[in-house]
């Protein structure tokens, strides 16, 4: 035999003595059947000590001769301090466990009417429920605070210090970018009309066919007064052609461009009021002429605002 | 009519205008619009209302007008004392016959001069605008026309108004247009003041005969206006009369608004400043151009108005620069 057999050998023994031990210790005395066909070897409860409302399990180890038949209880017996709940009957390793849950709901040592099951009865057991209150202290606990869940002062910290970090952060992105947004929402503003301009005169550009030649004029002088409208900031659509001569005037840098579209405008009105006819090629060649005026114009109103000598205009 | 021929007619009646007009002018100095104003009235049928202080040729003018038109002419000083039958004639008792015969007054001439119209009273101002409106005078039991072209221009002097029966409303609005005379400018005042001085205060020459004036009337006639003109004098005229009463709307200083017969004036008016442009069409500035001479007499201002030292045609220039123009 070997060293190492030998010491298996010997630690098993010594376990399975220390729990023979533990089990007379912890358990009532062992108890047998009056015709001696079982033998109740030991009583458990799990857990050990258990309190009014725990639900508790009676753990019986029984070990039986082959003619006795173990069976988990059909019925419970009622008692005063608490209730039965179920059974079952675990076979293990040459003997039985039997496993009984119950609640009780009153303090103190309880006796436990006799379990049948099957062949086996379980007498003579008690049950010891403590209570809570014992050895506690006679006056009552000042009350707790408020019971926080893990981490909560941290969030709280958190979110206050958000509170007060973000609107200042807001601030300061706030003025730090209103300039740059200024400059954007005034770009975009002021190239609005042009943009609606465009589109307008695109529309006048496909329709310059189909359209009669008043209806033609009078779209496309509308749009063009709306956009002088916006770009002189007045109200150049209760303007004749005349006065708007001297819009013009003043805003052309180039003569030609303010003669080029005061043309147009004075060619649009023969049209409109006097019934003059024209041909497609007429209407596109003042659609052309209107573009190039336009795109020079806003060219020069983009360039003077980028030269400083212009800042102040 | 063809565009063409309207065009060639045109052309015609502005050379006979052009006359005329040369011709009074080589008789006054100056006072363009004033001369303007009373050929615009005749043309347009209607008749005209001259305001401005003594001295400034308007009687003058309108002689000339009569002398270039080769119309006649009757000029009557409204004064507090004068009676309706001073004006349009009365019925005369004729011993020879032992009847009443009508004796036609001095209404009965082409152009009529109402020099200070509003220093007689309202029974004379009633007898003379009916006259006008109805272009007939009736005497005892019979009617009678009043002579075609009939004008009427009546003066008043805005300064003096003390003793004067000032004209309501609803007879102002019988005058198609409110022309302002006003001071000449230092150059045509020492023009005026040369011709003065020579004793050569020019003498006009005949242009236009009375048929005439009924030829230009039928070429203006036939001028054209687009219905997008036509909206523009509604709108405007409708403009005078809306009730917001907006911090910078014009129309707080505005109490009553024109009536619609200031859209048929504006429209008429509209055609012969077209005429003077030598244009067989109307346009938008054509309107602009008539516009305070026929509105201002119609519009009555507000409290507020006063108080913000603003005349008619201050707020006429803001209900132009409000209304859109097509």
């Amino acid at each position: 035999m070997k060293p190492a057999d030998l010491f298996g050998r010997r630690r098993r023994r010594f376990l399975r003595r220390a729990l023979f031990l533990f089990l007379c210790a912890f358990s009532p005395a062992p108890f047998s059947g009056a015709d001696g066909r079982y033998t109740v070897e030991g009583i458990q409860f799990i857990p050990p000590a258990y309190y009014v409302g725990d639900r508790v399990e009676l753990r019986a180890v029984v070990r039986a001769s082959s003619g006795a038949q173990v069976l988990a209880p059909k019925q419970f017996p009622r008692v005063e301090w608490g209730e039965f709940h179920e059974a079952s009957i675990v076979p293990r390793d040459g003997f039985i466990e039997i496993h009984i849950f119950f609640t009780a709901y009153q303090t103190g040592d309880k006796t436990v009417p006799n379990l049948v099951c099957g062949d086996v009865v379980l007498q003579g057991l008690n049950v010891s429920v403590r209570s809570l209150t014992e050895g506690a202290p006679q006056e009552p606990a000042p009350p707790h605070g408020n019971l926080l869940l893990p981490s909560t002062r941290l969030i709280i910290a958190l979110a206050a210090g958000l509170l007060i970090v973000l609107p200042l952060a807001g601030l300061a992105g706030f003025v730090w970018l209103r300039p740059w947004l200024n400059k954007v929402i005034a770009y975009y503003r002021q190239r609005r009309p042009y943009r609606k301009l465009k589109k307008d005169l695109a529309l006048l550009r496909g329709r310059a066919g189909e359209a009669d030649s008043r209806q033609f004029y009078i779209s496309f002088l509308d749009a063009l007064k709306r956009y002088m409208n916006r770009h002189v900031r007045a109200n150049c659509l209760a303007f004749t052609t005349r006065e708007l001569e001297a819009v013009f005037r003043a805003s052309f840098e180039d003569s030609r461009d303010g003669r080029g579209f005061l043309d147009i405008f004075r060619f649009g009105d023969e049209v409109k009021f006097g019934g003059r006819e024209c041909s497609r090629e007429k209407r596109l060649q003042d659609l052309g002429l209107a573009s190039a005026i336009l795109w020079r114009l806003e060219n020069s109103k983009s360039a003077a605002k980028k030269d400083p000598r212009h800042a102040d205009l | 009519m063809d565009i063409q021929q309207l065009q060639e007619e045109l052309g015609s009646a502005r050379g006979l205008y052009s006359q005329a007009r040369e011709n009074i002018s080589a008789a006054i100095v100056g006072q363009r619009d004033m001369i303007d104003g009373l050929f615009m009235g005749i043309l347009a049928g209607g008749h005209v209302l001259l305001e401005g202080v003594p001295g400034l040729a308007k009687t003058l003018a309108v002689k000339s007008l009569a002398q270039a038109i080769d119309a006649s002419f009757k000029r009557i000083q409204f004064t507090p004392d004068l009676l309706p039958a001073d004006l349009t004639g009365t019925l005369v008792y004729r011993q020879q016959t032992g009847e009443f015969v009508p004796r036609k007054g001095p209404v009965f001439s082409n152009i009529v001069l109402a020099d200070e119209i509003n220093r007689a009273p309202a029974k004379v101002q009633s007898a003379l605008l009916e006259a006008m409106e109805e272009k007939q005078v009736t005497i005892g039991d019979n009617t009678y026309p009043l002579p075609d072209p009939f004008f009427v221009l009546a003066t008043q002097n805005p300064i003096e108004h003390e003793g004067t029966y000032p004209l309501p409303e609803a007879q102002l609005d019988r005058f198609i247009l409110k022309v302002l005379v006003r001071y000449p400018l230092v150059e045509e005042e020492l023009e005026i003041l040369r011709r003065a001085g020579r004793g050569n205060l020019g003498a006009v020459s005949r242009a236009l005969f009375p048929g005439d004036i009924r030829r230009l009337q039928d070429v203006i006639g036939n001028i054209g206006v687009d219905e997008r003109i036509e909206l523009y004098i509604v709108s405007l005229v409708s403009a005078s009369r809306e009730k917001q009463r907006g911090h910078n709307s014009y129309s707080r200083y505005i109490e009553f608004g024109a009536s619609p017969r200031a859209a048929i004036y504006l429209y008429r008016c509209a055609k012969v400043q077209a005429f003077f442009e030598g244009r067989a069409y109307v346009m938008p500035e054509d309107v602009k151009a008539v516009a305070p001479a026929v509105l201002r007499h119609r519009i009555v201002l507000s409290y507020e108005a006063e108080s913000d030292e603003l005349r008619a045609d201050d707020v006429i220039k803001n209900l132009l620069g409000a209304v859109s123009v097509p």
